[in-house]
């Protein structure tokens, strides 16, 4: 083997010269792009909201003062952002547990049949996420249509009679909250198909000749190993569901009365429509809290604690031993 | 405890299902990969399926267990009809190779699983899981995940959970395979020691003949999906019934030899690379019975079954390597471009030189020793 003085000069000088040196710089040149968009786009406008949130900024002017928790005791004191905090916390409370249901269900099927067919009907599930959902909202304004739409004219072929879906206080936000539900759940399924089928089969086999049912096994087998899945899928809806927008903004624009305003339909009003960005900094700031509070919970409900043992002896035989 | 009878059965898979190379026979319906499997497994006995992989000894068991669906033939556990019967119903367990333990629950969880689905009392599932963890000798690791287990502790959950049921049946298929070899011989006498334990029936699937010789009453020699010779260890090493099985069974592998079988009046001699070799009154009178004649034979020798020897009859051979196992050693030879393994105790050859490779050997074998098969059919001229 060469082994060189370690006195003498090395032959390569500069940054590259040892191996540990290259491997940082090929980290590097690869994150950079996604650190430089990651500043641009997500940490800039984050530090500029939670800026903004204690000023009185405003669009068009350029000065702003330092107000302390002014926009947030405005907001409190606010009457329709409350009742947009209200109803974003009942969509989310409608779609994520719909959503998870119908995309745990879907999987479920499409696991059951065969590859061949499955193939096709996860494409059929999957569509609704290669549709523009801006498209999608007119075919939906025409399908909840009070007058013309073919979903009033399916419970009317059953004897029910013509409901205003989207003009009704009492059902616009479920109206709405169906559009999402529907634009998101193939695309959870798929994730939870995924990872069922990553699942091994023999701990099937196994429970199967211990006597288990096939909701045995659900119970004790598949839903325990999708634990980190269903987190993850919990995690995402949330977010999606605080972020529910297009369809209001498209279909209802916050009406009847306000029984569709959402937090992000009001952050857009105050802050993109009526330039008042210090108060709907504040109201994003609460928004974003909000889901990182739910978040937190999913993910405190999920983690795994490691077992207490039953005896301390045989742990202390085990301490002795080592 | 139970008996199992399998009646011609039969496992066809759709052509599509393996495009892999495989010797299996194509028919019309598909694959064949196991082809008029029959067997009586007696209560309590300790069955071994053995064979080279994709012989169809897994597809046989979990065929068994009910996991895979029986093409044709019958399937009966204590004389009942288990074709359509749901694998839990069928009252069996089974040991998988890779272990199969539930990740998210703890050891004591996961063998309290089939009592558990079974709604057994807390008192007796306690005192079951117990039991078995002190025949494992896993009790202080009931309350760990398999995760922090080694394979070693794993396998024994896994056995944990396939006896706290007291199944009719016990099936493992090729359980100690992704053990290390020491663990594995150390499982094996374990489950050798659990047999003798619990009362059950057990069906064993390994590809390891080492394992299949120690632990089981009968075993049965598979290959290509059908069954090539059933019977205890000593009968399948003493009489292998075909080329395949002498092969197969017995390490290191017995040694083939082309010979010529003469017959004279009755009585038959081999002649192997100029040695004769008259038999003996019994082999005769095997041969004679089945009417064989003159022919081209393949002969066959174990190592440990042939001797150094001096004179004229005798094979001619030079040593290629030869390995010091301790008490034995173990000479590679060719003789006449046939290579073949002699064992020689080592107090046998200490001082000699025939260790060393290029060394000339000549060695020889009595009758009694000498396995016939014929070139046509590769099976035992005397069976």
């Amino acid at each position: 083997m060469d082994v060189k003085n370690p006195k003498s000069p090395s032959p390569k000088k500069g940054i590259l010269r040892t191996r540990k040196s290259k491997r940082m710089a090929f980290a590097l040149a690869i994150l950079l792009p996604f650190a430089i968009w990651m500043l641009v786009y997500m940490l800039i406008p984050l530090a500029s909201v939670i800026f903004y949130s204690f000023t009185d900024a405003k669009m068009g002017y350029d000065r702003q003062n330092f107000v302390g928790l002014y926009q947030f005791q405005k907001m409190f004191s606010n009457a329709t952002a409350m009742i947009s905090i209200k109803n974003s916390l009942k969509a989310a409370l409608v779609i994520v547990p719909v959503s998870l249901l119908l995309s745990m269900l879907t999987a479920l099927g499409l696991d059951a049949l065969s590859e061949r067919s499955s193939k096709v009907y996860t494409f059929a599930v999957f569509l609704p996420n290669i549709i523009s959902l801006t498209a999608a909202c007119l075919v939906w304004r025409w399908i909840y249509h009070g007058q013309y739409g073919v979903l009033n004219f399916l419970l009317n072929l059953m004897g029910i009679p013509s409901q205003q879906f989207l003009k009704s206080q009492a059902q616009a936000m479920y109206s709405l909250c169906a559009i999402h539900i529907w634009s998101v759940f193939g695309y959870y399924a798929i994730i939870l198909l995924a990872a069922i089928r990553s699942i091994d089969k023999s701990l099937y086999e196994a429970a199967s000749l211990d006597g288990a049912s096939y909701w045995t096994q659900f119970f004790h087998v598949t839903l325990p190993m999708l634990k980190n899945t269903l987190l993850f899928v919990g995690i995402m809806l949330t977010t999606s569901a605080f972020m529910f927008f297009t369809p209001v903004q498209l279909l209802t624009n916050g009406t009847p009365g306000t029984s569709t305003y959402v937090m992000l339909f009001y952050i857009y009003q105050q802050g993109i429509e009526q330039g008042n960005t210090g108060f709907s900094s504040a109201m994003s700031l609460v928004l974003m809290l909000i889901i990182l509070f739910f978040s937190l919970i999913q993910w405190i409900l999920t983690t795994e604690r490691e077992p207490k043992p039953r005896k301390k002896t045989a742990v202390k035989k085990e301490a002795e031993a080592a | 405890m139970s008996t199992v009878t399998l009646k011609n059965i039969k496992k066809v898979y759709p052509k599509s299902h393996n495009d892999n190379k495989h010797n299996l026979k194509e028919t019309a319906e598909g694959v064949l990969a196991v082809d008029d499997f029959n067997l009586e497994i007696k209560d309590n006995e300790f069955i071994v399926l053995v064979g080279p992989s994709g012989c169809g000894k897994s597809t046989t068991l979990r065929m068994v267990a009910g996991l895979e669906e029986i093409t044709g033939g019958e399937l009966y556990i204590d004389d009942v009809l288990m074709n359509e019967v749901a694998p839990k119903d069928r009252d069996i367990s089974m040991v998988f190779q890779n272990y199969a333990l539930y990740p998210h629950m703890t050891v004591r969880q996961n063998m309290e699983f089939p009592l558990k689905v079974q709604k057994k009392k807390k008192e007796y599932i306690d005192k079951k899981v117990e039991e078995a963890a002190e025949i494992l000798g896993i009790t202080e690791y009931l309350d760990r995940k398999p995760k922090a287990l080694s394979g070693g502790q794993k396998q024994r959950v896994a056995i944990g959970r396939a006896i706290v049921r007291e199944p009719k049946v016990l099936l493992m298929d090729e359980p100690l395979s992704n053990l290390d070899a020491k663990l594995r011989n150390q499982m094996r006498a374990e489950i050798l020691k659990l047999r003798k334990r619990i009362h059950t029936t057990f069906i064993y699937v390994t590809h390891d003949q080492t394992e299949a010789m120690t632990l089981g009453d009968r075993i049965v020699i598979m290959k290509d999906g059908v069954v090539q010779q059933i019977g205890t260890p000593q009968e399948v090493f003493d009489n292998p019934h075909n080329l395949f099985v002498a092969g197969f069974i017995g390490t290191p592998q017995m040694n083939f030899y082309d010979g010529r079988l003469l017959e004279d009046n009755g009585k038959y001699t081999v002649e192997i690379q100029g040695m004769k070799v008259a038999l003996g009154k019994e082999k005769n009178e095997r041969l004679k019975a089945n009417g064989v004649v003159s022919q081209d034979v393949t002969v066959g020798v174990r190592p440990e079954h042939i001797v150094l020897a001096e004179g004229d009859n005798v094979i001619r051979s030079v040593v290629d390597v030869s390995e010091m196992m301790g008490s034995e050693v173990h000479l590679h030879v060719t003789a006449n471009g046939q290579e073949s393994i002699i064992i020689v105790p080592t107090n046998v050859i200490r001082g000699r030189s025939v260790m060393d490779s290029g060394a000339e050997v000549d060695f020889s074998f009595p009758e009694e020793v000498v396995h016939l098969f014929s070139k046509e059919t590769q099976n035992n001229l005397e069976y």
